[in-house]
């Protein structure tokens, strides 16, 4: 059949191992105080609120990239999942767009952002005063 | 009877109901025309989302219906949520964890991104009416033919039919990405007469010869959900793993059906394999991972599993069937440079119970996808011309989301 291709950008490349770890320390800590791992109802008491003001606090691109590394790297043999690869070349990631913020204060969020974001929004700014 | 398999087929047909209604609609959103074709796509392992019932599973003869949690893949599954997807054998067959009915609905969509976004959008462009069908990668693909030969294709035609006038399995394309693949081959073994009325089965990086990751897991665990926090859950990660029986068709192929293709697969201009891929460190002999007793005695390794995986797998491995065999086609990715993915395996010494070190090494890079080695992605028994390349910068899990991909596929549409 005759090809009709898309002119959609393709998928946000990917974060990097280091950047995906990070994410994953900041989400766990929303776990459930005093968890119990092995007990279902314990770990479904997460913080809710806090994991959404978490990734509210990210844009779009930040998401997908860390969505995209996530779920490339979990089919890999593991050897390769843990070592540190470079991101490809990204364009500045889209603002998320206007979307509900979490109504309930988080009960911790991590205080930082990653150096690879604050890079990131460095870029955004001077791309921004370019224009 | 009502038991525990049909309540969750009939729950996985509940949930199917709003899918095929969402087909329905996008169906009758174009005009009616003769030519066109539905497409039916098989995410790969892991790529279709799993819900799991909040409440366990009566057994006392009564229908039920659940209320679920999205375990597989959210923010719980990183909080511990994997730990409960286990499975354990019942009687003749398999439950789940607690018996609380896991279902697949949908494909993973985490923090807004999927792997098959722009392949639907793609296929909404060029006239393919597509539906995604999700499926239980944790249990044994037949189940997943026969649920679908039995059970959901019946339900889709009348569905479809009844409220379009259109009889959407006319002219049907089977499609799979990565393990997705491996079940449109089994199915193609499958005697229905539905299948006449296949034009194409087209496979999209899957592993017809295995690859290493499953071995690892055994060993291994999964790197990014082994840990909560500071707590070190890869002991039980490799038990839950170890408890999936669909995951036991994927390590690489045994050594008969090495031996059986062995020419084709050395003779394959492009992508060649020399030798058998799974191998003892220290003598270099062959390890058939299907047969070998080297798996962790501490995890649950279910070795009866085993030996019915490999009749499956060998069917998968078989050649086409020859009504089939013109119809179907195979797409395998290769990275730009070449070289990323590991096509070979050593065993050493398990000198412990898991997780210790593991004794599975790998051997140097090979062409691939950065998962699935390319020599691995297509079916040896299959005409050359039958066989496509995607090349440059993909990656296994977002391949169906190529611009080359999609020029590929539309080349033997």
């Amino acid at each position: 059949m005759r090809n009709r291709p898309l002119s959609s950008p393709p998928p946000v490349p990917p974060a990097t191992h280091a950047e995906v770890t990070k994410f994953l320390k900041g989400l766990q800590r929303f776990r459930a105080k005093g968890l119990q791992p092995f007990e279902e109802s314990s770990i479904k008491k997460f913080d809710e609120a806090g994991v959404k003001a978490y990734l509210d606090k990210m844009t779009v691109g930040e998401q997908q990239a860390i969505s995209r590394r996530i779920m490339m790297d979990i089919l890999k043999s593991s050897p390769s999942a843990g070592a540190e690869t470079p991101a490809r070349k990204r364009k500045p990631a889209a603002k998320k767009p206007a979307k509900a913020k979490a109504k309930a204060k988080p009960k911790a969020s991590p205080k930082k952002k990653s150096a690879a974001a604050k890079k990131r929004k460095t870029r955004k700014k001077k791309a921004a005063r370019r224009r | 009877m009502i038991t525990y398999d049909t309540t969750r087929e009939s729950e996985q047909l509940r949930h199917l109901k709003v899918d095929i209604a969402e087909f329905i609609q996008r169906y009758e959103s174009k005009p009616p025309s003769s030519t066109r074709r539905t497409l039916f796509l098989f995410p790969g392992g892991m790529a279709s989302q799993l819900l799991r019932a909040t409440t366990p599973y009566q057994n006392n003869g009564t229908a039920q219906t659940f209320q679920y949690d999205n375990y597989w893949v959210s923010a719980l599954t990183f909080l511990g949520g994997a730990l409960f997807l286990g499975m354990h054998k019942h009687g003749g067959g398999f439950r789940d964890h607690d018996d609380q009915i896991v279902i697949p609905s949908g494909v993973v969509n985490f923090l807004g991104l999927t792997p098959y976004s722009r392949f639907s959008q793609w296929c909404d462009q060029n006239d393919l009416d597509l539906f995604i069908f999700s499926w239980d990668w944790r249990r044994r693909p037949e189940d997943t033919v026969s649920f679908f030969f039995n059970h959901f294709l019946p339900l889709f035609k009348t569905t479809v039919q009844q409220q379009t006038g259109a009889d959407p399995l006319q002219k049907f394309i089977l499609m799979g990405h990565s393990f997705g693949g491996m079940v449109v081959k089994l199915m193609l073994h499958h005697t229905d007469p539905v299948l006449a009325h296949m034009t194409h089965a087209v496979t999209v990086a899957s592993p017809f010869y295995g690859y290493d990751g499953q071995i690892h897991r055994w060993f291994e665990g999964e790197p990014l959900l082994n840990h909560i926090g500071l707590l070190d859950v890869t002991l039980p990660m490799i038990k839950v793993i170890t408890s999936l029986p669909g995951c036991y068709v994927l390590p690489y192929l045994d050594h008969t059906t090495f031996t059986n293709n062995q020419l084709a697969l050395k003779n394959d201009p492009d992508y060649p394999l020399n030798a058998y891929p799974s191998k003892d460190a220290v003598t270099g002999a062959a390890v058939d991972p299907f047969t070998t007793h080297r798996y962790p005695a501490n995890t649950g390794f279910d070795y009866s599993e085993l030996t019915h995986a490999l009749q499956t797998y060998q069917l998968i491995a078989s050649g086409a069937p020859a009504a089939y065999a013109g119809k179907f086609y195979n797409i395998r990715g290769v990275q730009s440079p070449s070289g990323s993915t590991t096509g070979s395996i050593s065993w050493g010494t398990l000198t412990g119970p898991v997780p210790s070190a593991s004794p599975v090494g790998n051997g140097p890079g090979n062409p691939g996808d950065d998962t699935q080695p390319a020599w691995s992605a297509r079916l040896a028994t299959l005409g050359a011309n039958q066989v496509k390349v995607v090349k440059g910068n993909v990656d296994h899990m977002f391949i169906m989301e190529e611009d080359d991909t999609h020029a590929e596929i539309a080349s033997v549409l």
